[in-house]
This record gives structure tokens, C-alpha cells and sequence, in this order.
């Protein structure tokens, strides 16, 4: 991109997943939107004015072009799986520029290499989506948004909060500018990665809270992991290099709240289908979109073995998931501890 | 001055790394026009640029303070403080007018009380007085001959105690001449760094870990042919007059750390800005001071770090995106010996174990201790080696020798994108606050990747880890109360234990994590061998030692720890 380039008066969004859509359609009531795809039948459904039966607001023009989707827009959405992010950024760093910003609205946890292929994990091989995108591209001013905001809620306008966050005044500034809508709530904070965290850990305990509906398991119980859960989150947090605090707002109790009430995430579907006997790599390979949640699983399970962080919750999903253990012995497992105290965050 | 004396043993080995031949380092000056010198034409318009740094102060703080209510506060302050520096810290060096000079102040702020707009001119005038007063201190000379008397001094010197010391008698001491070059050892990216001298401002920023290190730096900084740097100087270490006379000449400017109020900071910071600016080289330390742990250092002081953004972002709205841009060097110190270690470890345990605020003691280096310092560093034959790290733009790019930034992903950038909004370019502190921490996370991260392991780092922290790992129940404290009969090690598992940590610095070096110095090009035994005779050899306890049962113990466990926390940081904990 030469220097002397200008953005135009548009905000592109990258990745037209439903939750793509969700946030272009939110953005637009604010900017004209650019939304790419690189799927050429997506792009004829969006072009024809709606996706999967969701309709796409007037001030939103798809594409299909990389580098024009990229280089119009000073602001730059990404929604895209946590999976694609490496090849995303092969193919379009040159496009970027560093006066740009990038908020990403994806909740996943990556590794350099396949995370099976890790005989043990050092906190410093994991990474949170802005770490790659402060590393594979030349963007410093990155912001995320995390917080409960599932699709197909969003796409029914409903009324919903989020979490903007970024180190950058700038980013929140602009970002709360093209998002906040009267059905919208922006609350922001400058912790980037306990927000990214927030959202990324709670898919973990989403999971074991589809297993406890699929065992027909009652509202104490899934108080009880919620409750744990959300402890552990901060611990593991905490040695990850972010703020506890940021769990207690929008994007840590509350999406843990969503996503664990919730029968539509699909990181519920992988638990609920567990806990109806099903095997797990059935289920994944029969899945369309991936469940962030069992990647998450993997890496949190290696790193609380390495910085020995007390998990519980997590140790009993992993061996239920990959070891062969029952459900009723996970439970067994939870319940074996000796008394301890409750909130208890690892300094 | 290339004549290549190629006497290396195995050319195409792993030496690579480090430049054996002194006669390949040391090169002829970049500019060898003085007048072309920055530092020089700074001199020359020293007037003009007082002016303007007290005016750009000036409107700084009054920016900063915004009504005249606070810019009293802060006046009121600075005359509080200042009246305390006074009363309880004196230095040869102040001027002799301090008293009176702030009770005068004083006065004229008590005799104008605030009251709303009617003698914003009093506290505005107070304020431009004040300013002078610092700026006048702050700001040094350059005197071209006592530069040239010092350029040849210094290595003289060196090296005539190097001769006294290594031969007994005058007619051997002419005959075999000893070079300080032997001693320290210059490596890393020396073109390169030559190069962006003439393209823009370079900045290097060292590891602190010895008083040696402003003087080696210094040396280091000539000999490798680039003009004088400017320099942050102690305001203490011009309480002795000849070093006073030396660095008031040389390009020093004054740091007074006794002066923490608002106004001093602000007018050194703006100083450092506009120096940068003009395309003055600058020398700072970015740890603030020595490391007491004896590691490498993990947080950086980020407020002179700061400047650059200001300074790079003027010059962008100045000419474009093609102004000079500024190089931020990191470098690395690398000693088997550091004369204070036995203070500094003591300091830090002390401050670590009780949690109180350590508070740096000065050091009145004078001219005596300095000299008995240098001399018992040449005395002990120890060695230093000093790496000139990969430079980078002020956002953590690579450069090329045209001063063009790249991505990781090699792509060119053009780095006056990352101050504009909408296509302008726009002031944002809060933005360049966040760029400085981000910079100064890849200067850390640049110090161990250039970090020289050394032998006697690699025995010493292999030595220490493996009386952790046998005493795994106690913690550090009653480590290092170890009675003396419990500290051997068994030489042949000390052997096993060097040998598997070299192994891996190896590989760590391979993934290009560190440096790994000459001498480490050999078998297990000869490194061991080679690191005890090394590892803080002047101190009067041995850090490391064999003793006559043959066992691997030490004198100092304090000592054994400061050199072993030079390798902390790398995981390596976890090979012994």
C-alpha cells in the first residue's frame, strides 16, 4: 500500500459466519460496511441480500477481493476462526498498513505447531489472537470484542452488551463509535488479554455444561461448574498475563453465564452429545464449524499441568474427552477434593 | 586497518559469532570530518538550541498543567522539594547560590497567592526562570580537543596498564604491546550499524550491569569509527573536577536523579526529544541503573525510551516520510567478573527479601576509584565482550543498511503510517505510550537474544540449579545459607550436568534464542576449566571452585547466584 493512500468512509468486516454478518449488520447502522468473503457462493447469497435467512442491511457491500476488502477501510473487523488465522495473514499482510486498526472478534487459543504434537507446553508457546496479530502482520493498534453475544441472538436483534477491548484509547474510541447501537451496549477495557481469555476459557466449561444437560443434571450442578469454572478461568488467566478483574464484567461471568444456559453454542452440542455416549472424534468430524472449545481444552489442560494451576474441572473434562473416563467418575473425581477454600486467585 | 590476520582455527566454525582478530574491529570513522559531527553542530548552535528547549519546555508543562491553578500547585511543589534537596543533599557540584536562589522563588510564589487569571504572568514568568536554571545545568559542551586528548588517553591508558601489568620490565612493555582490543572483544553488527549512522539518529541502548560499562561503551563506540554519542552523565560524577572537566566536555549531559519534580523532568525529557531531533546519537541505559540480580533486565525505565516517538513524529511532519529516522541499538555487556557484584547481589536480596523499596545508593565515583576500578579489571586479565545487537526502527522493525524498515514477513513499511489517523499525522501520548512499551519489550527480548554466554555463566548457573534441584525443600534464602560442608558438588555429575547445558544452548543458539562465545567451541572439560578460571576471578571468595577433595564447591553462594541469574530466562532450568 503506497503512503500516501486514502481509506474510504467504510469499516470491512472479514468473515460473513454468521457471526460475521451479525457484527456487519450492527456496524452498518453506524458505516457503509465492506464484507468479504472468499467463498464465491456466500458472496452470490450476500449479494442477492441475505445469508442463511438473515438479512443483510443495505449499507453493506460484500466482496470477494482481499486486497480492495483490506485496503479501503482504515477499521478492520476480523471474524474469521481462530484455525485460519495463519494463512489468513500469509495471503494478506501485504495488504495492510500500520496506521490501520484491527479488532478481531474470534475466541481462540492458538499454538505454533498442532497442540497434540506438544509433549508439554510453556505459557509462552500460547498465544491469544492480537499476540498473532501483533506477530504475523505490521498492525500494533489491535482491539478485541468479547462478551455474550451469540449469532443468532444478535441477528434477531435482541438487546446485547459486549467488551471492547485494546490498549489503545484510539481503538476503543473508534471502535465504540461504529458498534454502539441503541440495541448495542460497548462497556471497554484496556486488558485486552484477560477479555480475549474470557471469552476463549469459558468454551471449556461450555462443554462440561452440555454434558450435565445431556445427563438430565439440574440447576445446582451447573451452578456448582459455573461457579468453579469461572475460578479456575481466572487462575489459569492470571498465568496467562491477564487481570482476573476482567473476568467479573460482560465478557467473563457474563458470556460464561450465555454459554453455559445456552443449547445453541456448539461447544454445548459437543458435551451434550458426550454425555450422550457418542465418541469424540465422531462428533468433531460431523461437526461443520469447529468447536473452539475442544482445541481450548487441549492447550489449558497442558499448561495447568506445566505451571501446576489447580483445575479440577479441566483434568475431569480432558479424561472424560481423550482418556476413557466415565462421567460418573468425573463427577466422582470433582467431589473428592478435600474441603478448600473458595475464591482463592494464584498470586 | 583491515589486514585480517586470519590465525582462526576453525574459519567456518561457530566463531563466527565472535570476531577473534582485534585488527578486523576497529575501523576507520564513519565521518572523518569532525565538523560534520552532530554533536559538534549541536555545539555550535548551543544559544539557539538552549532557546528553543526552553521554550518547547515551556509550553510542554504549561500544556500539561492547563489553568494557572496547577502550574501554581507545581511550582509550589518543586519549590518544596527542592528546598529539601538542598538542606538534606548537598553536592560539591551545585552551585554555590542554592539557598538563596529558592528561597527567592519562595517569596515571590508566597507574596502572589493564587487567585483566579490575575498573576498567571508571575507563576508563567517563575516558570521560564526555573526552566533556565535546569536547562542550563543539563545541557553539556563539546570541546574537540579534549575529545581528541580523550580518544587517544583512554586507550592509552588501557593500555599501559595492560603492559605494566602483564610485563615487569620497560623494555618488554614497548616490545610485545598489549591491546585493550584483546580484552574486550567487539562483535555483532558493526556495518551495519556504521551505515544507519549516515542515514538517521542512531540510539544504543546497553545492558547495565558495571560503573566499567559507560567507559567500555564509550571506547567501543570510537573504536568501531562512529562519532561521539551523546551521553546521560550522573550529576554526581562531576563532583570530582577532573572528571568534570572530561565530561562537561565530551558531550555529557547532566542527570541529577535527587531532582524528581516536574519541571527538571520535563526539561531533560524535552531535551533528549530535541537532541534526538537534530540527528544527535545518544548512549542511555534503559534499565536505569546496574542490575543488582546480576540478570539481564526485564523492566526498562520508559520515559527518556519516550522521547523518540515525539522526536520521530516531528521529523515525519517536518519533511515526510523520507525524514530521518531513528535506529534503536540494543547491546549487550557481557563480563566473567563484575567488581560490584558483591554489593549488588547483597542489595538485591536485601530489597527482594524484605520488600522494601530498594532506593540506589550513589556511588561517588571519583576519579581515583575509577582508575583502581579499571586497573584491577585489566590486573585480573578478565575479559569482556561487548555485542552491538541487530538494530531496529523505534517499533521493533529490522532495517536494512538504507534505513528502510521491513516486516517479519519482509515487506517494506513505511513507519510514518503508524502516527496517522485518517491520513494525517496526528499527536497522540497515550498511543506513543503504549509504542514505548512495546518497544521496550523488544529491547528486553533483543537483550537475550544477544546476550554472549560465557563460561563461567554456564558453570555457575549449572552449579547453582543443581543445588536447587538437591535441596529442592528449601527456598532460595537457606540455599544461600548453605554451610560451606554441604555445598560440594560431584565433580563427574557437575561434568554430566555442563556437558547436557551446553547441549542445549546449542540448540537454543541454533534457533538463534542466543550467542554463544569462542571459548564455548570445545570439549566439556576445557569450557569448565576455562569458566573457573574466569568466573569472578578478583573477588576474594571464590564463586566456584574445585577443592582439594575434588569436589565442585563454593566460597560465595551470593556471588555463585548473582553470575548464575545471567542465565535466567531461557528455561533452562529445567536441563540440570
Amino acid at each position: 500500500m503506497d503512503s500516501n493512500h486514502m481509506y474510504k468512509n467504510t469499516v470491512t468486516v472479514v468473515g460473513a459466519g454468521s457471526f460475521g454478518i451479525a457484527i456487519a449488520n450492527i456496524i452498518a447502522e453506524n458505516s457503509p460496511v465492506c464484507l468479504y468473503t472468499r467463498n464465491p457462493e456466500t458472496y452470490k447469497e450476500l449479494l442477492a441480500g441475505s445469508r442463511n435467512e438473515i438479512k443483510l442491511h443495505p449499507n453493506i457491500t460484500p466482496s470477494t477481493s482481499l486486497e480492495e476488502s483490506i485496503e479501503s477501510s482504515e477499521i478492520v473487523f476480523i471474524t474469521i476462526p481462530s484455525s485460519s488465522y495463519f494463512d489468513f495473514f500469509k495471503e494478506a499482510v501485504s495488504y495492510f498498513s500500520p496506521s490501520q486498526l484491527v479488532i478481531h472478534g474470534t475466541k481462540g487459543l492458538l499454538t505454533k505447531q498442532p497442540i497434540d504434537t506438544y509433549d508439554k507446553i510453556s505459557k509462552e508457546e500460547i498465544y491469544t489472537i492480537s499476540d498473532i496479530i501483533l506477530q504475523e502482520s505490521c498492525i500494533i493498534k489491535v482491539g478485541c470484542i468479547s462478551g455474550p453475544n451469540l449469532a443468532k441472538e444478535l441477528n434477531e436483534r435482541q438487546p446485547a452488551a459486549t467488551v471492547l477491548a485494546s490498549r489503545f484509547d484510539q481503538v476503543i474510541k473508534r471502535g465504540e463509535k461504529i458498534l454502539k447501537t441503541d440495541r448495542f451496549m460497548v462497556y471497554n477495557s484496556y486488558d485486552i488479554k484477560g477479555i480475549e481469555l474470557a471469552g476463549v476459557l469459558k468454551n471449556v466449561i461450555s462443554i462440561a455444561s452440555g454434558i450435565l444437560t445431556g445427563m438430565g443434571l439440574g440447576d445446582n450442578t451447573r451452578s456448582f461448574l459455573i461457579s468453579r469454572g469461572l475460578i479456575e478461568m481466572m487462575n489459569i488467566a492470571k498465568v496467562l498475563g491477564a487481570e482476573p478483574e476482567s473476568f467479573f464484567g460482560v465478557a467473563g461471568i457474563g458470556d460464561l453465564i450465555a454459554t453455559c444456559m445456552s443449547k445453541y453454542s456448539r461447544n454445548h452440542t459437543v458435551g451434550f452429545r458426550i454425555a450422550q455416549g457418542e465418541n469424540i472424534h465422531a462428533i468433531l468430524s460431523s461437526m461443520r464449524e469447529p468447536a473452539e472449545g475442544v482445541n481450548t481444552l487441549k492447550i489449558v489442560h497442558k499448561i495447568s499441568k506445566t505451571e501446576r494451576i489447580h483445575t479440577p474441572i479441566v483434568h475431569a473434562l480432558y479424561a472424560i474427552l481423550f482418556d476413557n473416563m466415565s462421567i460418573e467418575d468425573g463427577l466422582k473425581y470433582l467431589m473428592s477434593f478435600s474441603s478448600m477454600k473458595d475464591v482463592q486467585i494464584k498470586s | 586497518m583491515a589486514k585480517n590476520k586470519s590465525t582462526k582455527k576453525n574459519p567456518e566454525k561457530e566463531s563466527e559469532l565472535i570476531i577473534q582478530a582485534h585488527e578486523e574491529v576497529i575501523r576507520n570513522p564513519v565521518f572523518p570530518r569532525w565538523k560534520e559531527w552532530p554533536i559538534v553542530k549541536l555545539n555550535e548552535d548551543r544559544e539557539i538550541f538552549l532557546r528553543t528547549l526552553n521554550k518547547t519546555t515551556w509550553d510542554r508543562i504549561l500544556a500539561q498543567t492547563g489553568n494557572s491553578e496547577v502550574l501554581h500547585e507545581e511550582l509550589q511543589k518543586t519549590v518544596y522539594l527542592e528546598k529539601i534537596r538542598v538542606r538534606q543533599k548537598p553536592w560539591r557540584v551545585d552551585p554555590k547560590d542554592e539557598v538563596e536562589y529558592w528561597d527567592e522563588i519562595k517569596k515571590e510564589l508566597v507574596q502572589t497567592p493564587f487567585e483566579e487569571e490575575a498573576d498567571k504572568l508571575t507563576e508563567e514568568r517563575l516558570l521560564a526562570k526555573i526552566i533556565k536554571r535546569y536547562s542550563n545545568e543539563i545541557v553539556g559542551t563539546f570541546d574537540i580537543n579534549a575529545f581528541k586528548f580523550a580518544q587517544r588517553f583512554v586507550p592509552f591508558g588501557f593500555a599501559t596498564l595492560l603492559n605494566a601489568l602483564t610485563f615487569r620490565n620497560f623494555k618488554t612493555l614497548y616490545e610485545h604491546k598489549v591491546h585493550i582490543q584483546d580484552r574486550i572483544k567487539l562483535t555483532g553488527e558493526i556495518d551495519h550499524i556504521r551505515e544507519l549512522s549516515k542515514q538517521g539518529t542512531v540510539i544504543m541502548v546497553p545492558t547495565h550491569f558495571s560503573n566499567l560499562d559507560s567507559i567500555l561503551v564509550g571506547w567501543a563506540i570510537d573504536a568501531i569509527g562512529l562519532p561521539p554519542f551523546l551521553y546521560g552523565a550522573g550529576l554526581n560524577l562531576f563532583n570530582s573536577p577532573i572528571l568534570a572537566w572530561f565530561m562537561s566536555r565530551l558531550g555529557a549531559y547532566k542527570v541529577d536523579r535527587r531532582k524528581k519534580n516536574l519541571v527538571y523532568l520535563e526539561t531533560l525529557k524535552t531535551y533528549s526529544m530535541l537532541s534526538i531531533q537534530r540527528g544527535c546519537h545518544t548512549l542511555f541505559f534503559p534499565g536505569g541503573t546496574r542490575s543488582r540480580s546480576g540478570q539481564l533486565e526485564k523492566h526498562l525505565k520508559m520515559g527518556l525510551l519516550s522521547t523518540v516517538y515525539e522526536a520521530q513524529r516531528m521529523n515525519f511532519e517536518n519533511y515526510g516520510a523520507d525524514a530521518k529516522k531513528i535506529f534503536i541499538v540494543p547491546m549487550t555487556i557481557n563480563y566473567h567478573f563484575v567488581l560490584e557484584a558483591p554489593s549488588l547481589i547483597n542489595e538485591y536480596l536485601k530489597a527482594s527479601g524484605q520488600q522494601k523499596y530498594l532506593i540506589d545508593s550513589e556511588n561517588f565515583m571519583n576519579f581515583w576509584s575509577t582508575s583502581k576500578f579499571i586497573y584491577k579489571f585489566f590486573k585480573t586479565k578478565s575479559e569482556a565482550v561487548l555485542r552491538f545487537g541487530k538494530p531496529m526502527d523505534i517499533f521493533g522493525n529490522a532495517v536494512d543498511d538504507k534505513g528502510v524498515s521491513y516486516s517479519k514477513n519482509g515487506h517494506s513499511l513505511d513507519i510514518s503510517e503508524y502516527f496517522k489517523t485518517q491520513g494525517e499525522i496526528v499527536e497522540d501520548t497515550q498511543r506513543d505510550w503504549e509504542y514505548t512499551k512495546l518497544l521496550s519489550q523488544r529491547i528486553v527480548e533483543a537483550y537475550h537474544v544477544e546476550n554472549v554466554v560465557l563460561s563461567s555463566h554456564i558453570i555457575a548457573f549449572t552449579a547453582f540449579e543443581m543445588l536447587k534441584k538437591k535441596y529442592k525443600r528449601l527456598d532460595l534464602y537457606e540455599i544461600l545459607r548453605l554451610p560451606k560442608e554441604d555445598r560440594g558438588l560431584n565433580h563427574l555429575d557437575f561434568i554430566e550436568a555442563v556437558e547436557k547445558m551446553v547441549q542445549q544452548l546449542r540448540v537454543l543458539y541454533q534457533e538463534k534464542k542466543l550467542q554463544l562465545a569462542p571459548e564455548l567451541d570445545t570439549e566439556t572439560h576445557l569450557i569448565i576449566k576455562h569458566g573457573l578460571e574466569n568466573l569472578g576471578v578478583f573477588h576474594n571468595k571464590k564463586a566456584l571452585m574445585l577443592d582439594k577433595y575434588g569436589e565442585i564447591t563454593s566460597e560465595d553462594l551470593r556471588l555463585l547466584y548473582y553470575y548464575h541469574n545471567r542465565l535466567e530466562g531461557y528455561g533452562l532450568e529445567s536441563y540440570v
